[in-house]
């Protein structure tokens, strides 16, 4: 969303526009979240911990550029750190039942498909967290230019990087199969 | 199995995702207000830019990592952080560091 289409939508305050394009792109923030954290009650910091980077960086993002390109990068390095046991918690104390992102109902997944994607994030969650990064902005459908510019590597340099992740990630399917046939119970 | 199956399967759950998840407006609200005005400044030296490249970032916190467990184990030593948040008192500690060692560079030239 560029500044001409959040005029349209009278917008005034800063913060109006900050929560506009935080629910339009909350999806980033659930994914990413998701992806680096064990439990619940670190899944509601770590979002928080993102919000409240972006807030603080806000100033810095420039409205020509996309703004899921920016979260991308502020999600990812909060993910990232907190993963690494380097984030400090926030003194910002949120209730212990709430979280920033909630979710509303339960996705209708078929079966099949619950299990393609608990199968997935189970064979991502083998990956180092770099390796990670990039397999979900690919996942995701990101150009490698984007995952470039996210990352902050060149775009051969992606190319190469994800052939490498599809190689590991297909190896680390064949192993498994090999042992006994897949589910979700024998990737966790 | 190929990675392209489990992609296709990714988008499908991406669009449920938009049903499905929700923002908790109020409470984000409330959280941003906590945390004050968004900095007009750029960050400074001893502060990492979090929406800069992942990669940037990352060699970044190793960095000051290294610093923050040298300064710590020097006071640990020295009992100093004893009775304080250790972790406050590091990040002043190595920021004040930064600011000293900037300076001393601009002076040698």
């Amino acid at each position: 969303m560029g500044t001409a289409q959040l005029e349209k939508m009278s917008i005034n305050t800063r913060e109006d526009c900050f929560l506009v394009l935080i629910e339009e792109n909350r999806r980033i923030l659930f994914k990413v979240a998701n992806l680096y954290c064990r439990n619940r009650a670190d899944f509601a910091d770590v979002v928080q911990e993102m919000v409240l980077q972006a807030w603080r960086s806000f100033d810095h993002y420039d409205p020509s550029r996309r703004f899921s390109t920016w979260l991308y990068r502020i999600a990812l390095n909060v993910g990232i750190s907190f993963y690494r046991g380097e984030t400090r918690r926030s003194r910002l104390m949120i209730p212990a039942d709430e979280s920033i992102i909630e979710i509303a109902a339960q996705p209708s997944h078929a079966a099949e498909l619950q299990d393609q994607l608990r199968l997935l994030y189970g064979l991502i969650d083998r990956l180092d967290e770099l390796d990670k990064a990039l397999a979900l902005l690919y996942l995701d459908g990101n150009p490698y230019d984007v995952i470039a510019e996210v990352v902050g590597i060149s775009e051969s340099n992606v190319g190469t990087r994800i052939n490498r992740i599809k190689q590991k990630l297909q190896r680390t399917w064949a192993d498994f199969s090999k042992e006994e046939p897949l589910s979700w119970s024998s990737m966790t | 199995m190929e990675l392209d199956d489990l992609k296709r399967a990714w988008e499908e759950c991406d669009r449920e995702l938009d049903i499905s998840i929700r923002l908790n407006r109020r409470l984000l609200r409330s959280c941003i207000l906590e945390s004050g005005d968004t900095d007009r400044k750029q960050p400074s030296r001893g502060e990492i830019d979090y929406s800069a490249p992942v990669i940037v970032v990352q060699k970044r916190r190793r960095t000051t990592r290294w610093m923050l467990r040298l300064v710590a184990a020097r006071m640990k030593r020295s009992s100093l952080v004893s009775d304080f948040d250790g972790d406050e008192i590091v990040g002043k500690v190595c920021a004040t560091l930064l600011r000293v060692l900037r300076r001393h560079r601009v002076l040698g030239g």
